[in-house]
């Protein structure tokens, strides 16, 4: 047959796709074929071989023919030399090798292990009940929260029949919905077959169980698709590169549905739902628990939905998260019943993705855990938005600076979206919101009066910045400003001590570091030629009196080094055996700060005029007694650990005096810089640790009146009075949404949960010494799920032998 | 069903003379480069820009996509039945970029004949 023959074949051959009407267009006629080709196309239409008409792909929009080559391809390679390629130009053996292999397992993801299971066996228009459809929810609720706990969308989303059933449909609805059109034609398909005309009829083209499911699977996928718009917006650092650039995948997440289309549905729901007289406040009937636990999940899940929508207000935001909260505790609390489906989640569906990457095992979590995962995603979310709105706290820069230490090591933050959120914040906003923050901060630590008109003049203007003085004003004006733009822009200043609790603990603790240093920088300079100006000016002498800037810089630094040590427990980065020292140091700074605000104080009493009568008094004591309380608790540490020191129990290697002063010198290298309170030498803080009582045999009672039991019964002492203390200010505490009283409250009960672990650790040791019993160290790291100040200490268990 | 590796091998066992070099250097001039549909034995096509093969029919394609066979037809087709022709549509394709296509999973080999380069 010749080449002309052959081109004509198209029209004259069944199945030539001429539904378009479209032909060889002049500039794609095939171009002079190689003669091997016209030779095994020869071949092929002798009857070696069929020349099978092909219809083309849609999107690549070409008809054709092929021609099989099968034969000629297998007769010529035989004569390639052994070890040997034949290639294009610039291709090569290394090249090849990033090639994936089809049909190795662990390579190819489309590799079946048999004919059969490409294809589900699921069908999603079986009949449900309703205790099944509450599995198929939360199942699909736990998908979305474990995607966003950073599992891939192709090990838990895109596993569902009905999410690829809905993003990838079969070829009897060929598009992908796009329009409410779509969605509702792609329901109606879906429909269950059979009975159930008490469910059915209810004079809605769409049955209550078809709604709920795929409604809440369309909310699901809208709830990821809005996520990622909102982690790509936000610019965070974020490498799942699959799940956020879709098209690796081959699919999208409904972009042309927007939220209003949802409530269409939503509200059909609940008219629906209502027919069936379900309300939320039936929930304690036992009858109706299932539909009644259905419509819950649906309501939260809206809300859900709502609260994550780009272009809401922040305070509709709130209170969206807020409901989505109490409908979570009321689907806790009416604890439907759960039946499992069979199939609805199928790992092989993974082999219909684009994704070059293996099969990789279903990330699927208990209903329950799905609850519990969503519980933690919303309050992240909470804690992320109120992060955000620095502007509308009392007061905002300490509740700023104290979410951010507990963001920073609460577990929520690790979920992409609540890091999208909070990156978005404190990334995108202007340096000139964080002078506005600064001068807060200042005046929530100490008085200024050119702070104050500053903050006054910027406060309730949009944007809040600082304006600049005008040139006949006091210069003190000029002083501030320039300190705080100062604080703000040097590296390792103000706002990277803010950007710092954004990032992962490690970094969190590298930026701290450099932050240390910057702050030394700042009290020993900047601050100095701020103060001077401010005290050259004689107003307000009361306030100049105690050096403001070069307070508030020293406050600000005592604080990042208490973060530090700290964050040292939080990562588990001290021995056993170099508590004694590291709680010493820690104390040593924790008294810095104290003596600190014992100046303000006397400052404030030596100049006290009719101006400071402002309740700032009332601020210092609380100041001084929230760091007097948390002093005695590190206190009380350090004389336990003294005291295990000295009886000689502390487990661990043991080290040479060398090793412990590099250590040591490694632990004190971040404060280096620091001259007040400059970190102690080894040769100190191991002299400071060490006591001179006389030994005890081990094994032997010891006397009522040796000084380790005084020294023990006086800690103990110390300790239930402070215990008292707490439990006294606790019964004052009532609930509250204020993120800020609730952190408080958390700071107190865990400063009254480690007293009373110390205290029942002294007891036995107490008693354990008195009567010779032998006595054992436990001490076992555990990962610490959320950082508060409790967890931040690690109490060795004192046990009986 | 028969692979590219088993009819090898029978023309191995027929004792069939190995083609002269110059000819083998033609044909392959004549496809590598060109879009190649190769069929699996698992009832998969892949489509993509033929790069590179060797002695044992390894083919390496790039910029591939990987079509399915409907299980029922690859079931006609196990079962001896002629394979009908295959639909290949957008929808049911999926990307798979670089691959490498070994001798003993490919049953059929085609060329398309028009826009390969």
């Amino acid at each position: 047959m010749s080449m002309e023959e052959d081109e004509d074949a198209p029209n004259t051959t069944p199945g030539y796709n001429s539904h378009e009407g479209r032909q060889i267009a002049p500039t794609m006629a095939p171009r002079p074929i190689q003669p091997r080709i016209s030779n095994a196309m020869s071949d092929m239409n002798s009857g070696n071989s069929r020349n099978t008409p092909i219809r083309g792909a849609g999107h690549m929009a070409f008809d054709k023919y092929t021609v099989d080559i099968t034969r000629q391809v297998a007769t010529w390679s035989r004569g390639i030399p052994s070890g040997h390629l034949k290639t294009v130009p610039d291709f090569d053996l290394f090249e090849s090798v990033s090639a994936i292999e089809i049909g190795d397992p662990k390579m190819d993801s489309g590799a079946p292990q048999n004919q059969n299971d490409l294809d589900t066996t699921y069908d999603t228009s079986t009949r449900l009940s309703n205790s099944e459809i509450i599995w198929i929810l939360d199942m699909h609720l736990g998908c979305l929260m474990n995607w966003n706990r950073g599992f891939p969308l192709a090990q838990t989303l895109f596993t569902s029949v009905y999410v690829e059933k809905l993003l990838s449909p079969d070829p009897k609805h060929p598009t992908v919905p796009k329009t409410i059109d779509d969605i509702k034609s792609f329901f109606s398909h879906q429909e269950p077959t059979g009975g159930d005309a008490d469910i059915k009829n209810l004079q809605h083209p769409l049955s209550f169980q078809t709604l709920t499911i795929n409604l809440f699977v369309v909310m699901v996928i809208k709830c990821c698709g809005l996520a990622i718009d909102s982690i790509i917006e936000s610019q965070v650092p974020i490498y799942e590169e699959e799940d956020i650039s879709l098209h690796t995948l081959g699919r999208d997440l409904l972009p042309a549905i927007k939220l209003g289309h949802i409530e269409m549905f939503f509200r059909d729901f609940l008219s629906q739902a209502e027919r069936w007289d379900i309300t939320t406040q039936s929930v304690d009937s036992p009858k109706r628990s299932p539909l009644a636990g259905i419509v819950l999940r649906m309501q939260f899940l809206h809300k859900l939905l709502v609260a994550m929508e780009r272009d809401i207000s922040p305070s509709e935001r709130i209170s969206s998260l807020t409901s989505a909260q109490s409908k979570l505790a009321d689907i806790k609390k009416l604890g439907s019943e759960i039946s499992p489906v069979d199939g609805v989640f199928d790992p092989q569906l993974q082999r219909r993705l684009a994704s070059t990457s293996p099969l990789r095992p279903l990330v699927l979590n208990s209903p329950s855990d799905a609850l519990s995962h969503a519980s933690d995603f919303i309050e992240g979310l909470r804690t992320a938005d109120w992060t955000l709105r620095w502007g509308e706290w009392e007061n905002p820069s300490l509740t700023f600076r104290r979410s951010c230490q507990q963001f920073a090591f609460n577990e929520s933050k690790k979920l992409p979206l609540v890091r999208a959120y909070s990156f978005h914040s404190i990334w995108r906003s202007p340096n000139e919101s964080f002078e506005f923050l600064m001068v807060q901060d200042i005046l929530s630590t100490v008085r200024c009066w050119p702070a104050r008109d500053l903050y006054h003049r910027a406060y309730g203007n949009f944007p809040q910045v600082m304006s600049y003085p005008h040139p006949d004003e006091p210069s003190s004006y000029r002083a501030v400003l320039d300190f705080c733009q100062r604080a703000v822009e040097m590296g390792g200043g103000y706002i990277d001590v803010l950007r710092a609790f954004c990032s992962n603990s490690c970094r969190l603790r590298r930026t701290l570091c450099r932050c240390v240093k910057a702050f030394e920088e700042l009290e020993q300079c900047e601050a100095v030629e701020a103060d001077n100006i401010l005290s050259a000016d004689n107003r307000y002498h009361d306030e100049t009196a105690s050096r403001p800037m070069t307070t508030w810089s020293r406050t600000l630094k005592l604080e990042i080094m208490q973060t530090i040590i700290e964050m040292g427990f939080h990562l588990d980065m001290y021995a056993l055996s170099e508590m004694v020292y590291i709680y010493s140091y820690l104390a040593m700074v924790y008294n810095a700060r104290i003596d600190l605000i014992r100046f303000q104080k006397q400052k404030l009493n030596e100049n006290l005029s009719s101006f400071s009568i402002d309740g700032f008094g009332v601020k210092l004591d609380s100041q001084l007694r929230i760091n007097t309380e948390e002093l005695n608790v590190i206190e009380a540490m350090l004389r336990l650990h003294r005291v295990l020191h000295w009886l000689d129990i502390v487990p661990g290697l043991k080290f040479s005096e060398n090793q412990n002063i590099k250590r040591w010198d490694l632990r004190m290298k971040p404060f280096w810089p620091v001259r007040e309170p400059a970190p102690p030498t080894w040769q100190e803080v191991s002299g400071y640790c060490e006591l001179d009582w006389p030994r005890i045999e081990k094994g032997h009672e010891v006397e009522s009146d040796h000084p380790v039991l005084l020294f023990l019964g006086e800690i103990h002492r110390e300790l239930e009075t402070a215990s008292i203390q707490y439990q006294a200010q606790l019964r004052h505490f009532h609930k509250s949404q204020y993120i800020e009283i609730e952190a408080e409250e958390k700071l107190l009960l865990a400063k009254h949960t480690t007293t009373m672990h110390i205290i029942s650790q002294l007891e036995t040791l107490i008693t354990c010494l008195k009567t010779g019993e032998k006595f054992n160290l436990l001490w076992e790291t555990q990962p610490t799920k959320s950082y508060d100040w409790y967890n931040v200490f690690h109490t060795p268990d004192i046990v009986k032998a | 069903m028969k692979t590219i590796a088993d009819v090898q091998a029978e023309l191995h066992a027929a004792n069939e003379p190995l083609p002269p070099v110059h000819e083998v250097d033609s044909f392959f001039n004549s496809v590598l480069g060109r879009t190649l549909r190769i069929h699996t034995h698992d009832a998969r096509v892949f489509v993509g820009q033929f790069k590179c093969t060797d002695a044992q029919c390894n083919m390496i394609l790039a910029l591939a996509h990987e079509f399915r066979v409907p299980v029922a037809e690859a079931a006609e087709e196990r079962i001896g039945m002629t394979r009908p022709a295959v639909k290949l549509t957008a929808n049911e394709s999926r990307y798979v970029g670089l691959i490498c296509v070994p001798g003993k999973e490919i049953v059929k080999v085609e060329l398309e004949r028009l826009g390969g380069m």
